[in-house]
């Protein structure tokens, strides 16, 4: 127990109950959970990741690595939240982590323990990939699962996430990241020339730094400047302020994307924001010092001990010692000490510091030791006393220790400014040795880095910075940025720092504290020869936690630096990547998830499916009916009886959702002599043509049938599966390959509902139905394209056949789809007409040898297919040059054939592989497979596709559909693959 | 190079680990080697390994102009599995896996391969035949793979949504459980610890700026750190193949594309396998560390830029909460884009060249990583014998002009 309530900082009065593993606490409204878990005294809130070393509070911000906690339970727990970042609401629900049985007692401890007895530790870097090697049995049995044990910090909700997500997407002239005194003042100025500005900060509450100072009668004007800025820009019309959100990644075209919490039925906003301009004003982040038990509870950096008391009203401490090496932490001494808490030392690791500083202590009576560091946090848990020591002149040795009481140790290593978002527009950061710490220095093309963020600390020096980016922005975008007023008093940015690595004294000094990476561990990583950043990073893991390396990455390179005797700019940073912040998976997913995670395609006619009770299949983006079962019927009676009654009868088949593209211009028949292997120059107005396109390799891609409406107008119908593909295709030739084709590819199919109406009595149905269309052979031959209207509708008919029986396509204008079906099912009573789903066109199609997806799986050429003879020899088209390699005609290629099995009763499998031996076992000669399978009716036998090494000269051979999975083999003979009709009389009756 | 041990471990935490070995020196170029391998990733690493321990051939320079596996192989999931469909493509991928399984005590180095099983998932009739038909290919060719319905996979995963009622519901998958994964900056840091104990000079920061051909041989290279000879070099520079062939004005079939993936903050386990699911475009496994592994797809266009486009992220991450709901709470921590080098026919190039002394290993596309130590092991081979390792023959460059393709789209982890 040492944090209290002290003071009402800047929050409300009212009361909010919260619990902490359980226990209920009280916080006032505006608290976050650390300041909250401050305020009721607790230190330690979880347990390290690799040691299990108690973790506390140790920052205000996005930097926090020690206070990981789950906010939450079932299926709104939330692991990993960073305490200092999450608001506290009435009645949440707190849990520590990576801790049992309690965080103040946890028996994976242990792990610290060894580390204790032992000089080094055990779980040095790297440990892992020196042992666990022997015996090799025991890495399954023992090693690995008990790495496994140990891994992780917090546990993942059981259950589905209840809440909702939402995408935005915004466009703005002036983006401003972060709402500190320089981010506010720059969009307060750019707002003021009309242009629409974006404000972005992941606190609640706007301000940045100013929220460390004390709302204080001294600072009144200060802090009035504040709410009035956030005020003007909440007023501006062309201004949306966003609190709460996490811009955590810029990308090519000036895009920023951020994670927004909001309250209320959405838990998170993704917002997407094009911008034209970016002023990056994301501040600084305070930087700890590198000395024995630093991860202790209760060390936290002095601008967050400052923050808590200030801002928050919870003192972190009854008595505060401070560790630096620059300037900035001594006003978290001072702000301590005028508040009445005891402040027992001011360590400053430099010999001269100012005298104003040395003043400010004197006067508050605050013992300050210079030329001294401390060497140790003290005490069992939390910090309890510190042990500090003088410095060697040379900074390479300590001497005369002594203890210092203190229950809070407030430390700074200096600033680093956050140079990750401009960094994400492709430069390097520099570093500045003024500052000990990089800066962004080159700025990216419409990237104004400004403020803390560039390494300007000075309060009113980085608003003159943002000032001036402002005016830069809006000038290069047409706009005159306005004059602001500037904030009332002035901070001195100055820092003064003497940078200090490292402390030079045994003991556990903690780099990254939230993968427990020791300064050790970079010094022998080293020794190891991982020397470069990555490497070093890689092997040790340091700045891999969800604190992105905010805190640790450069007390880590500038170790290793000095260990490799080179400049800390020659030693260089890791590549800044986005996220700069952990982003919740759902935030991404939006509501694309569920039945929206892809959109369900539906026809004109889903309804009349549904009502007809169809079974729906998946294909593609659809549901399609798969088959539609009578009375007591399985699938297999439904599709065999719509097989037999297509065959017999009449049958009606919903093919809404083939692709469809119209094709039109003065060079359309060239294009498509190109685009297809067969000849669509010398199609007559009013017919149509099956044809088949190749990728460039010579593989074939895609068929379809293409219709002829007008010397310069076509129809082209594609596969369902290929239907955006091919339109993507088309485009690219048309702007990529050939931009002199005056030819405009437009997809229709959203435009037409398509029905396949086959049978003997196809042409009696369809003459019922639409009594003005002549369907006698001679007016309407096959492959005719006949334009009708039907009550309004446009309709579009094919005589075109995928069954192999006498069939007509008809497609109607999307709106009267359903109609027309309807009238082609009432005309087609006096002939029984059914309708048929995809297992019946699949049956049908199979008996009549013609080949799909199933077939065409981007593998197969056009000789594998039997196809090579529709293939033009009067012009070139894609795919020709590649297609004659040896490989691609090579006899020895699978090829097409029909297979029927040898007991008719017995289903040949797709996916069996085709062998020659009767019971196929590993090393088994591979010679086919089988790619589609059915019973046919008409054969009354289990028939399939499939393709067999040089099997167009295997016709009769017996051999073998091997199924191994399920220890199959089914006795098969090779037939030619139209089983059905082979002479193709049915279609032209 | 002195053994590491779990007694050498404890040894040196006696002495606070300040006297460990450099797991590799750090040599200056010498004027001439015999063979120049251009790329210090994990197959460039493990080809110099080979080649020194199994051909005896030590006198050996890798290049690599940033530091030791820094490309792909420090961006990628780290899948390892053999079930492909095609004899020669799995057959290289199964010579793979057994070398993975004694791998971390042939290196003396623990690369964590961790045998935790693979499954590909199937999502409509379609993907099931294709499953069904790439066991069987599979278990014909010796390699372990079953296929297992809904109820099976859950047993497995118990955390899936196996909810016939979503847009695609899990209708089943294949199981390998002889896949699963390795720690992938080891698997290269294992190899350069191994090859430089042959006495291989591994060479960082020293990029090929050419390479230097006399009547139609190679002489050497000129890099940033001066001209080496080698009368072979042999080019393993994934992405970059193609910059590398068009300095003897070669042209590869490659096409370099961006392909992303990312980590979860890490999270007690909760999830033992490896599931990739083509149809829904997105792969994840778990870490021994507790970070969820999640793949995305390669982007639609070419380039070099290591990251990707949004799209492709959110569309992965959509798939993730499809499957595992209870994933969309946990934070995305770090993402990252690798470059791939894809073939047409989504299979590699393990070749000679039209110029003597030049040799490719390249093409690997998004799958790499699994091949590492069969990748390296077969093309030592070919460097050694100037021919063709029998596995790697198929994978000859010539293959695009005789069109003997070996078309693994379907069985590739990401559909391109």
């Amino acid at each position: 127990m040492s944090g209290f309530r002290h003071g009402a900082g800047r929050l409300g009065d009212a009361q909010l109950n919260f619990t902490f593993d359980g226990k209920p606490m009280l916080a006032r409204a505006g608290d976050t959970v650390a300041s909250a878990l401050l305020a009721n005294g607790v230190e330690v809130v979880g347990r390290s990741f690799k040691y299990h070393r108690p973790r506390g509070v140790t920052s205000s911000g996005p930097e926090e690595a020690g206070a990981l906690v789950t906010i939450g339970a079932g299926g709104k727990a939330d692991p990993n939240a960073r305490a200092t970042m999450e608001p506290v609401t009435q009645g949440l629900e707190v849990f520590s982590q990576n801790c049992f049985p309690s965080p103040k007692f946890d028996l994976m401890s242990v792990n610290g323990l060894a580390g204790a007895i032992l000089p080094g530790s055990l779980f040095s870097a790297g440990f892992y990939y020196k042992t666990f090697m022997w015996p090799a049995a025991l890495w399954y049995k023992f090693y690995e699962p008990s790495i496994r044990a140990a891994a992780g910090m917090g546990v993942p909700p059981k259950v589905a996430d209840p809440d909702i997500y939402d995408r935005i997407q915004m466009f703005c002239d002036v983006a401003v990241v972060g709402g500190g005194s320089a981010g506010l003042s720059a969009a307060l100025s750019a707002s003021q020339s009309g242009l629409r500005v974006v404000i972005f900060d992941e606190h609640n509450d706007l301000g940045g730094q100013l929220l460390n100072e004390a709302n204080s009668d001294q600072n009144a004007d200060l802090e009035q400047w504040r709410k009035d800025t956030i005020a003007a820009l909440e007023a501006a019309d062309n201004v949306t302020v966003l609190a709460r959100a996490v811009c955590w990644g810029r990308f090519d075209g000036n895009m920023l994307a951020a994670h927004q919490s909001v309250d209320g039925k959405v838990r998170q906003n993704y917002i997407k924001v094009q911008a034209k301009k970016i002023i990056i004003a994301a501040g600084a982040i305070e930087r700890p010092l590198v000395f024995g038990n630093n991860d202790k509870p209760n060390v936290m950096l002095a601008s967050a001990a400052r923050r808590m008391l200030n801002h928050y009203g919870t003192a972190t401490g009854k008595m505060l010692a401070v560790f630096t090496n620059n300037d900035s932490a001594y006003q978290t001494a001072f702000d301590y000490s005028d508040a009445g808490i005891k402040v027992s030392a001011v360590v400053d690791s430099r010999q001269y510091p100012s005298e104003a500083l040395v003043d400010g202590c004197m006067s508050r009576g605050i013992t300050l030791h210079t030329q001294a560091v401390v060497t140790e946090a003290k005490g069992w848990q939390a910090v309890r006393s510190i042990e500090i020591a003088d410095l060697a002149a040379n900074g390479q040795s300590v001497s005369n220790r002594r203890r210092v009481a203190c229950d809070v140790l407030a430390h700074s290593g200096g600033w680093t400014p956050q140079v990750q978002m401009a960094a994400h527009g492709g430069k390097p950061p520099i570093y500045d040795k003024t500052i000990a710490a990089f800066v962004v220095g080159d700025q990216a093309p419409d990237t104004y880095s400004v403020g803390a963020a560039e390494g300007e600390n000075g309060l009113l020096a980085g608003v003159a910075q943002a000032l001036e980016a402002a005016k830069a922005a809006c000038a290069e975008l047409g706009g005159t940025a306005g004059a602001v007023t500037a904030p009332p008093q002035d901070r001195d940015g100055a820092t003064n720092i003497v940078p200090l690595w490292s402390v030079p004294a045994k003991g556990k000094q903690l780099v990254d504290i939230q993968h427990d990476v020791t300064a050790a561990d970079v010094v022998q990583s080293h020794s190891e020869g991982f020397v470069s950043v990555e490497h070093l990073k890689r092997y040790t893991t340091l700045g891999m936690a969800n604190d992105q390396g905010r805190t640790s990455n450069v007390n880590a390179l500038a170790i290793m630096a000095e260990c490799r005797g080179v400049s800390i700019a020659e030693a260089g940073t890791t590549r800044f990547r986005a996220p700069i912040a952990p982003v919740s998976m759902g935030g991404f997913a939006g509501r694309e998830i569920g039945k929206h995670f892809k959109p369900v395609r539906r026809t004109p006619m889903q309804e009349w499916h549904e009502k007809a009770g169809a079974v729906f299949v998946q294909a593609g983006m659809y549901m399609r009916p798969q088959y539609y079962p009578q009375a007591g019927e399985t699938i297999d009676d439904a599709y065999e009886r719509e097989t037999e009654h297509v065959r017999k009868k009449v049958g009606i088949c919903d093919v809404t959702s083939l692709g469809k593209i119209e094709i039109v211009g003065p060079d359309a028949a060239e294009f498509l002599d190109r685009v297809y292997i067969n000849m669509f120059s010398t199609l007559k107005v009013g017919k149509a043509r099956y044809g088949v396109m190749l990728r460039e390799d010579g593989i074939v891609y895609d068929d379809g049938t293409t219709s002829r409406f007008a010397e310069d107008r076509f129809f082209m119908t594609t596969t369902t599966a290929k239907a955006g593909p091919v339109m993507a295709y088309l485009e690219r030739c048309l702007e990529i390959d050939w931009p002199e084709l005056k030819v405009r590819v437009s997809s229709v199919s959203e435009r037409w509902g398509a029905m396949a109406v086959a049978g003997p009595d196809a042409r009696a149905t369809l003459t019922a139905a639409f009594p003005s269309v002549d369907f006698s052979n001679e007016a309407f031959p096959f492959m005719g394209v006949v334009h009708a209207e039907h009550n309004g509708a446009k309709l579009v008919i094919l005589r075109i056949s995928f069954s192999g029986e006498m069939a007509y396509e008809v497609y109607a204008t999307s709106e009267h789809a359903t109609d027309i079906w309807q009238t082609v099912v009432d005309a087609g009573q006096a002939y029984d007409i059914v309708p048929y789903g995809l297992e019946t066109l699949g049956a049908l199609r199979i008996e009549k040898g013609h080949v799909t997806g199933a077939e065409l799986d981007g593998r197969v050429t056009l000789g594998d297919v039997h196809m090579d003879g529709m293939a033009s020899k009067k012009k070139w088209f894609v795919g020709k040059n590649l297609k004659q390699r040896e490989g691609m005609v090579h006899p020895d290629r699978p090829q097409l054939v029909g297979l029927k099995s040898v007991d008719p009763r017995t289903p040949i499998s797709t996916g069996s592989i085709l062998v020659t031996e009767a019971n196929a076992t590993a090393g088994a000669d591979k010679q086919g497979w089988v790619s589609s399978m059915t019973y046919s009716p008409e054969l009354g036998s289990f028939i399939a596709l499939g393709f067999l090494r040089g099997g167009k000269d295997r016709i009769g051979e017996r051999i073998y559909a091997a199924y191994p999975v399920k220890g199959k083999n089914v006795e098969v003979e090779v037939v030619s693959n139209h089983f059905v009709d082979p002479t193709n009389d049915r279609v032209k009756g | 190079m002195k053994k590491y041990s779990g007694f050498s471990l404890f040894k040196h935490s006696l002495s606070h680990h300040e006297n460990w070995q450099a797991a590799w020196r750090s040599p200056q170029p010498k004027k001439e080697y015999d063979v120049i391998i251009v790329g210090g990733g994990g197959h460039g690493l493990a080809t110099a390994y080979y080649l020194a321990k199994v051909h005896g051939i030590t006198n050996v320079a890798v290049l690599e102009k940033g530091y030791l596996g820094g490309g792909n192989t420090a961006r990628n999931t780290t899948i390892v599995r053999s079930n492909y469909l095609w004899d020669e493509a799995s057959k290289l991928y199964d010579h793979s896996l057994d070398l993975w399984k004694d791998l971390s005590q042939d290196l003396n180095y623990n690369v964590m391969f961790s045998q935790r099983g693979v499954l590909n998932l199937g999502h409509n009739l379609q993907d099931m035949r294709d499953i069904e038909r790439r066991v069987n290919a599979n278990r014909l060719n010796g390699i372990d793979g079953v296929v297992l319905n809904t109820a099976e996979v859950k047993e497995i995963v118990p955390i899936i949504n196996d909810s016939q009622d979503i847009r695609y519901p899990v209708l089943g998958a294949s199981w390998q459980a002889t896949g699963g994964v390795a720690r992938h900056d080891a698997v290269a840091w294992g190899f350069a610890r191994g090859a430089d104990s042959f006495g291989v000079d591994l060479i960082q920061q020293c990029e090929v700026l050419d390479i230097v051909t006399e009547e139609g041989a190679v002489v050497g290279v000129k890099t940033n750190q001066g001209f080496i000879g080698a009368k072979k070099v042999a080019c393993v520079t994934a992405g970059n193949s193609g910059v590398m062939a068009a300095m003897v004005g070669l042209r590869l079939p490659i096409e370099s594309r961006p392909l992303q993936a990312l980590v979860s903050e890490p999270i007690k386990p909760i999830i033992d396998t490896v599931v990739m699911s083509n149809a829904v475009h997105a792969y994840v496994s778990q870490s021994d560390k507790g970070d969820l592994v999640i793949g995305a797809g390669t982007d639609s266009y070419n380039g070099y830029g290591q990251r990707g486009s949004f799209n492709i992220v959110e569309h992965t991450m959509s798939a993730i909460c499809e499957l595992f709901p209870m994933f969309s709470r946990v934070r995305m921590n770090r993402a990252w884009g690798g470059i791939v080098d894809t073939c047409p026919d989504a299979c590699p190039i393990i070749s000679k060249t039209s110029v003597k002394g030049l040799f490719f290993n390249c093409g690997w596309g998004t799958g790499g990583f699994k091949a590492t130590p069969g990748s390296g092991n077969v093309f030592a081979h070919t460097l050694a014998h100037d021919e063709a390792h029998p596995l790697a023959a198929p994978f000859s460059i010539d293959r695009f002009s005789t069109g003997h393709l070996i078309d693994e789209h379907g069985a590739a982890g990401v559909a391109h």
